[in-house]
Parts: C-alpha cells; structure tokens; sequence
C-alpha cells in the first residue's frame, strides 16, 4: 500500500516536472537577409530582450527566447509612399525573410514572416536601402 | 428645474465628461501596446517602475530563454533549437557572436556573466536620472516608442 502511494507520488512529481519542462521550452526565431544589401534590422522581444543587428548580404542571425516584434530599416524615401522602415511580427520559432523585389519592382524589398510550420504570418514592402541600384 | 430637464442636463453632462477623457486613458496600439506589454510583465509588483528586484528577474529570464540546454552558457546550439523552423535552402550562420554581439570574447560561449554585464550597460543608459529605477517614461523615452 504504501509503495503504492509512493509510486504515485513520484510519477506526479516527474509529470509536475514533465509540465513545467514543457512549458518553460524556450524557443527563437530568425531572419534572413536574402538582398544583396548590407541592413539595419532590430529584434524586440521584452524589455530587456533587443538586438540591434547590421546585416551582411545573405547574412542569417537568431536570436533564443520567443518571437517579437521585428524592424527592417530601409532607403530614405525620396519618392511614393512605401514605408522607410517595416514593422512585423515574428513568431516563437519562426523566421522572417527579406527579398529583393516587390510587385516587380527593384526598388522595393518584400519582408516577410513565417510561422514554425512554414505558413506565411504577414508581408510587407519596404523601400530598398539603395533604392534598387 | 423641472425634472425632465434636470435629467437631461445631467445626461449632457455625463456625456460631455465620456468625450473628454484624456487620451492617454485610450488603450496604446500597435507598436506602443507590443512595448507597454513588454514593460508591463516585467513590472510584475504594478508600480509603473522597475526596480532592482524587477530588473534582476528580467535578466536572469532572458538568459534561461537563451540557454535552450540549461548548461549555463548560451553556445550555437542554442541558437539553433530542434523546433526552430528554417526555410528550405538556407544555411546556418555558425558564428555565435554574429547572433549576440554581447559575447565580447568572442569565444563562442557567452556566460551569464557577459549577458549580464551587458543588459545591465543597456539599462544603465535607459536610467536617465540615475536613481536605480526605470520608469515607464525612462524606457518610453531611450525605445524612441
């Protein structure tokens, strides 16, 4: 009897334990730069939790603890009404990714945000830091 | 006064006072409610101001959501978590220092102790009086939000 309730003991503390694990899992998320441009881009996850990045060309960074809220700066905007600087969201394990192009025009990146299982969050245009040349 | 008009005068004046409310009592949105979250589970005793005990929490929460395999130091393995999704055809960047620029030796393993040393420079910037507290205006103010 009593190594019953033992054994029921142990298997409610390791399945506390089991909960707790999964719900501390850390997670990430991470962006890639798929322009030819070098880019400012800074990723806010808490107060606390901020990176503010130079990308290289074709440069990937991660960055462990959740998703946030992403900034992609882009060119001076000298004409049309296309945002200088991209706002969106990234998710817990999943990525953004910055192209070159957008609607057929160079002068545009398209920055976007995927979800873990691949599906796409959100897109957005943003000026090209070099206008497209 | 009869009692008629009384009642709409009172009326009138409940809603003149509803049009008037400041707006900061209108709740923040967008990129303001994403960082007034932040400030706000951090701020976990509700006084509008984070505090030694307050700020210590914070740090040492962000470093465990770093340290993906609890080893006490943050290395690329855990940039790249098993759950991490990546998109089909890209590579790893395998250089740690890229993805934190706060492991200042660069010696692929950043330790609690540059996580902290750093965040603690970054809050210290974010303490424009110098009193050992961020207030909401502090932060407000050095996130440009």
């Amino acid at each position: 009897m009593e190594k019953r309730s033992t054994l029921r003991a142990w298997l409610a503390t390791a399945g506390t334990v089991l909960v707790m694990q999964l719900a501390s899992a850390a997670s990430a998320s991470c962006i890639y730069n798929r322009t030819p441009d070098r880019l400012d881009i800074n990723l806010s996850c808490g107060w606390v939790c901020s990176n503010e990045w130079h990308f290289s060309p074709s440069e990937t960074k991660c960055r462990g603890s959740t998703g946030g809220l992403v900034t992609v700066f882009g060119g001076v905007p000298t004409h049309g009404t296309i945002a200088d600087e991209v706002f969106i969201h990234v998710d817990d394990h999943g990525y953004v990714i910055v192209t070159p192009g957008h609607d057929g025009k160079p002068i545009y990146d398209t920055v976007c945000s995927y979800r873990q299982d691949h599906s796409q969050r959100e897109c957005q245009a943003l000026l090209a830091p070099n206008g497209g040349f | 006064m009869n009692p008629g008009k009384r009642y709409l005068f009172a009326g009138l004046t409940v809603l003149l006072a509803g049009c008037t409310q400041p707006a900061a009592d209108s709740p923040p949105s967008g990129i303001e409610a994403v960082y007034t979250d932040f400030f706000k589970e951090a701020d976990t005793d509700r006084s509008g101001t984070l505090e030694a005990g307050e700020i210590g929490a914070s740090i040492d929460r962000d470093f465990a959501g770093l340290d993906l395999t609890h080893d006490g130091v943050v290395t690329i393995d855990d940039i790249y978590s098993k759950e991490q999704a990546e998109p089909p055809g890209s590579t790893r960047n395998p250089d740690l220092s890229s993805h934190l620029p706060y492991d200042t030796d660069s010696d692929g393993r950043l330790t609690a102790a540059e996580h902290r040393a750093h965040l603690l420079k970054l809050i210290g910037e974010m303490d424009i009086d110098g009193d050992g507290l961020i207030s909401f205006t502090e932060y407000r103010v050095t996130r440009r939000f």
